[in-house]
Parts: structure tokens; sequence; C-alpha cells
């Protein structure tokens, strides 16, 4: 339907069995290199050389079987009809990742877009290479600047973008937050979502309903651990931020960025922790770490995890009750969205990132136990069915009769004595895909826990294929459409770059912001925290979902 | 907050290179040009042997740019031409018509 199928400028064989070409970046001078992903002692590696730098050679997956698993589920992708192809310059992609615009040759939609609001941030650890040092020019578009990007990413053919990420820095440094989600749902965006410390919503008890009320979905909000040690951040403000969307029903999502040897042993202590709130929080979204600058090697090996490994963890930590063969890369739903497009002659969303970017599972609460989808569900099954009758359709079959197959069918990849009890997930699927509605699967939120991985790119670990097929977008105020690891791994040429053009300087954000303290940062009352109530509900006396014995 | 572009007038410069050896070469030329503030856009056609690129003239100049390409790299025979900046933020939106190459 439409746009042909793209095929990566670094080759056809990125899903091939290992070895495979690909192209890299020097981690040093960023020269576009020659690479090879190949497999060592069970592990997946990547390496390339540098002319001036010599070689690297870096860890790319853990598990060289997962690997092997993972890149069965490689999925078609067709990009967008509209590229930001320059009529003034060309950037047709054949110098990616430089030529980002949207080029001609990316493969993928936007699936979540992000816009940043603001480079100024309330805190200042530091890692943090996102917010604005004092004295440095401040970055904040305007209203409508902001209401021009999501413009243009909503100008995406034939598919669109239906979510959005308000970003920063800390979104939520800015008074005029409200009108910016108002400004989203004006724009038609189904999903407004923050990027944020939570501390915000942490301290300011009226910000989630108002945030609710302006048309917000969630907060995606950052979660390093449960302690104290594993996560610095937001440790002792995190329960408040719960407790005050909890209040004005706005989901949460969980955001820990994992670290080997620094929070990768509290995996499974947020998973609980997230099992013990499900009344609001709606996922765990883990992203194993992205090293940004220079690094030293022995430093790099020591404190990198990638999604195979902390998959691993979690099976360790959660004492095999989420085990690795429950978690599917994302692409894998990609027949859900064929077998809608083929059903109702209309393109769908597509999920056609590369496999190694993000994984995926699914928990439903059992009475009092999680259950992982894939353990009641043929998953592997199922999508191949809904890929054999999408191509039926494609052929010309009736949609009448596909329906009825589906209601007869479907039952045999349900394992009806493992499904939760109360839930009947073959009728929620049938209506979703067949009827498109979706309204059943609303109600059981609050007895499912999406986890999910996402691990975005450095310069030591990029493979330019998974670039092509990136589906998380920034807009950017000069009109380009930029995906997350271009954005953020070449800041000198997108991000950083840009906003200096349209910063204002210090100064002049003072004079603009007379009843503002741009010096402002937030100091925590450690020992009025950890006193209240809320404070211990959270973090003592939870029930453990994962205890000893138990699978 | 700067709602105002931040550029008036760019000029659209288009030089010859001589001496890439590799779609790799032109992508590091490209990136090399980029990280100078002054230059906002650039693309470096390989097998062409060109290379065009939108610059600020406030801060900088096509001798200065055409002298930053280094050997082995040549560059020369400029064309000029000064262009909107508003124009191209407007082009560099998505259009209605279908360039899916």
């Amino acid at each position: 339907m439409g746009l042909a199928e793209k095929i990566s400028r670094v080759g056809r064989g990125y899903a091939s069995a290992l070895p495979v070409k690909t192209r890299s970046l020097c981690p040093e001078c960023k020269a576009p290199l020659p690479a090879e992903i190949y497999e060592k002692s069970g592990r997946v590696r990547i390496r390339k050389t540098c002319g001036i730098h010599g070689k690297f050679d870096e860890m790319y997956w853990e598990s060289a079987k997962f690997y092997d698993f993972a890149r069965k589920f490689s999925a078609r992708s067709r990009g967008i009809e509209n590229p930001n192809v320059g009529e003034i310059i060309n950037n047709d992609g054949t110098n990616c990742p430089f030529d980002c615009g949207i080029c001609s040759n990316h493969h993928t939609h936007t699936g979540l877009s992000n816009i940043v609001v603001t480079n100024r941030c309330d805190m200042s650890c530091w890692y943090c290479f996102f917010y604005a040092k004092e004295g440095s020019p401040i970055y904040e578009p305007s209203l409508g600047q902001i209401r021009m990007m999501l413009r243009n990413l909503k100008n995406e053919k034939p598919v669109s973008t239906n979510a959005v990420q308000i970003t920063g820095g800390e979104p939520c440094v800015r008074d005029d937050i409200v009108d910016i989600v108002k400004i989203a749902k004006e724009e038609g965006y189904a999903h407004v979502q923050f990027n944020t410390t939570g501390i915000a919503f942490a301290n300011d008890a009226e910000l989630a309903k108002k945030v609710k009320d302006a048309g917000a979905t969630t907060v995606y909000m950052s979660f390093d651990g449960t302690s104290k040690k594993t996560n610095p951040k937001n440790h002792w403000e995190a329960p408040f931020a719960i407790e005050n969307c909890r209040k004005a029903k706005l989901g949460i999502v969980l955001v820990p960025t994992l670290i080997n040897s620094v929070n990768d042993n509290d995996a499974g202590n947020i998973i609980n922790f997230a099992l013990n709130n499900l009344d609001v929080i709606r996922a765990v979204n883990f992203q194993p770490v992205s090293f940004v600058g220079r690094m030293p090697k022995a430093l790099r090996e020591k404190q990198r995890i990638t999604i195979p490994g902390a998959i691993k963890k979690i099976e360790e930590q959660t004492r095999g009750v989420i085990a690795e063969s429950d978690w599917y890369p994302v692409p894998c739903v990609a027949p859900f969205s064929q077998f809608v497009e083929a059903l109702t002659g209309r393109r769908q969303y597509e999920l056609s990132i590369h496999f190694a970017c993000g994984a995926a599972t699914y928990l439903f609460m059992d009475g009092n136990r999680p259950v992982p989808i894939t353990r009641f569900i043929d998953v592997e099954g199922f999508t191949e069915f809904l890929s054999e009758k999408a191509q039926e359709l494609e052929k010309g079959k009736s949609r009448i009769a596909t329906g009825a197959e589906m209601l007869l069918k479907l039952g045999k990849f349900i394992d009806r004595k493992k499904q939760p009890k109360r839930l009947n997930i073959g009728k929620l699927l049938f209506n979703a895909l067949v009827r498109h509605d979706y309204k059943a699967l609303g109600e059981i939120h609050h007895k499912t826990l999406f986890l999910g991985m996402m691990h975005f790119m450095d310069p030591y670990n990029y493979d330019q294929a998974r670039v092509e097929r990136c589906d998380v977008h920034y807009a950017m105020p000069d009109g380009r459409i930029i995906p997350f690891c271009a954005f953020n791994v070449l800041p000198e040429i997108y991000r950083d770059k840009v906003q200096r053009q349209y910063s204002v300087s210090w100064k002049e954000w003072q004079r603009l912001h007379p009843d503002e303290n741009i010096n402002y940062k937030y100091r925590r009352d450690v020992k009025r925290l950890e006193a209240s109530e809320i404070y211990r509900n959270a973090y003592f006396g939870q029930q453990n979902f994962f205890p000893e014995g138990k699978k | 907050m700067k709602s105002a572009l931040p550029f008036r007038k760019l000029i659209r410069l288009e030089f010859s290179v001589s001496g890439l050896k590799s779609s790799e070469d032109a992508a590091a030329l490209q990136y090399g040009l980029l990280l100078n503030d002054a230059i906002i856009r650039c693309h470096v056609d390989f097998s062409g042997g060109k290379c065009e690129l939108l610059y600020n003239p406030s801060d900088t100049n096509s001798r200065k740019i055409i002298a930053s390409v280094k050997r082995p790299l040549r560059a020369k025979a400029p064309d000029e031409a000064e262009i909107n900046y508003a124009e191209i933020v407007k082009s560099g939106f998505h259009s209605q018509g279908a360039k899916n190459g």
C-alpha cells in the first residue's frame, strides 16, 4: 500500500546472521567508518577502525543468542511520503547521520516525538549535559514555535505521530507548561507526556491536576532505583510525585537509566515498587546507559549494560517470574499493524525500528501474582498468524471471512488455564484488532504493567542501521525533525547548534522574566521528607511480588 | 523567548571538491563544515564532487570556508546566491507533495 519498502544504506543484511557489516562513527572525531557487528564468546560486539584514532571494539549486546532470536522480528519499513528533503540543500541521506531533517532515506515515521521546551533545570546533576549552566544562553522556544513544531510533526504523511513528549532540561520550570499541554491537545496529540524528574509534581500538589485537566496523559519520571544510593536524583521526592499523580489520576511511567555496577542490581526492586503502585504506575521503561563524551575503555566495559544484560538481571532478581523468554523486540508487533492496515485499508502506525533498539513485555496481575503475557499467549504463533491473515487480505480475501476466522482460531493461541482469572484476552484482542475497540484495554490498565527497554546509542556502539529506523524524533524550530540518536549523539551539529541559534543570553532571559529567579536550584530537606508517612509507606512495608521459591 | 528567526539572509554557496576517495570522505567533510557555527546547512556529494551549503554572512565568508577545506581535498569554483532564512525554514517543514526517494 503506497510506499515501497525501504532498503538500508548499509545493506540488506542488517538482520542477517552475524557477522554483519554496517557503518558507525569514530568516537573521537565522529568520522563515519565501516564497521562489523560480530560474535565473540557468546556476546555481540561492534568493531571499527579510524585512520587517525585507531581501533575501537565495543560491546553491542551481551547475548548472541538473544540477538539471533531478536533479529527474526525485523519489520518491513516504508518511511514517509514527505520527508524534509530540502529544496535548497539536498539531504537525501547519503551522508547519514549528518543529513537529518528527516531525510528521504529514513525508514520509519515518527512514533514518539520530543519537543525540548527549555534547557533550564532546577537541578545540577554532575553527569547531565542537557541543562544550561549559569551564564549560558537560554533556549526556550515560544508557544508559537512549539505549536509550529507540533504541527510540523503532524504533517508527516501518510502516518503521523500521535504522541509527544515534552522535555528539557526540566520542562516543569516553565510557568506556561499547562499552556504547552493545551497546545499539544489542540494540535491533535492523543498522548502528551512529560519527561521529568518529578520533583515539581512532588512539591506542587496542584500541578498534576492542572496538567491532567489540560490533557496530559503520562508523567515519564526518572527513577533510577529504590534506594538513596541507586537513585540520588529523586529518591525522596518520587513518593510525593506518585501520590499527587494518584490523586489527579495521572499515570506515571518510571524511567530507570541502568548502569552496570551502579544500579543494575536494583532492577527487580524497581519493578516490585511499580507493582506496589499499580493504580498509578503504568509502566517501567528501562534505559540502559549511553555514554556521553570520552570515557576510558575500562570504565565503559565496567558500566556498559545493554538490553539482554538488563533482561538477564531482571530474570535473576525476580527469581524467574519475568524470564528472558518473556521479552520480545519492539518490531514483533509489526504484524498487528500489518493486519489492521490490511483489514481497514488505512496505513497504520508502524513500529519498524531496529530489533536492537527496544524490547518489551507485559505483566498481568492474577490476584497477587504478576504473570507475563507470554505465559498464556503464544506470541510468536499469534504474530505469524496475523502476518499470514494480513497477506491473505492484501491478496483480496474477504474481510468478513477473515474476521470470522480470527474469531474461530484466536483461542488456539491462548492458554486459558494459565490466563489470569477474570481476564478474557481473546475478547480484548478481537475487539482491538477487528472492531478497533480499545476501551476494554484501557479498563484493565490498573491490573497490568508494561515493561520496556529502550537503549539509545553512543559514539562507541553507534550503528547507522539503527539510526535509519529510529522512530523517536525531536522537532527543531528550524523546521527539521531529527532522530534521537543523531540529535543527542551529534549535538554539535544538531541539538546544541540549533539551540544556540534560537537562544537568548542569560541576561536577556532575566530581563524578559523579571519575576523568575533564573539561578534557582532545588534544595531538598531530607529530614522532613524522610519523616513523612508518604515516604515511609513508599519504601517500607512493600509487598514482595518476587519472594524466594516463587516462579 | 526568541520568537524571531535567528537569521535574515544567508548565502548559498556551491563549490567543487576534488580528492574525495569515498562517501565516508564526503560525509566527514560535511561533518567538519557543520561544526562551524556560521554554516547552517551543508551537503557534500561524493559522486558529484561538490559541496552545497548555507552560511551566515555575518560570521564568515566564502573565502574562509573554501580555505577551511584542507589538503588532500581541494575546493574551488564557488558559486553564491543570497537566500532568505525564512524560506529555508518554510521549505524545511513537511510539504504536501511526496518526495520519497
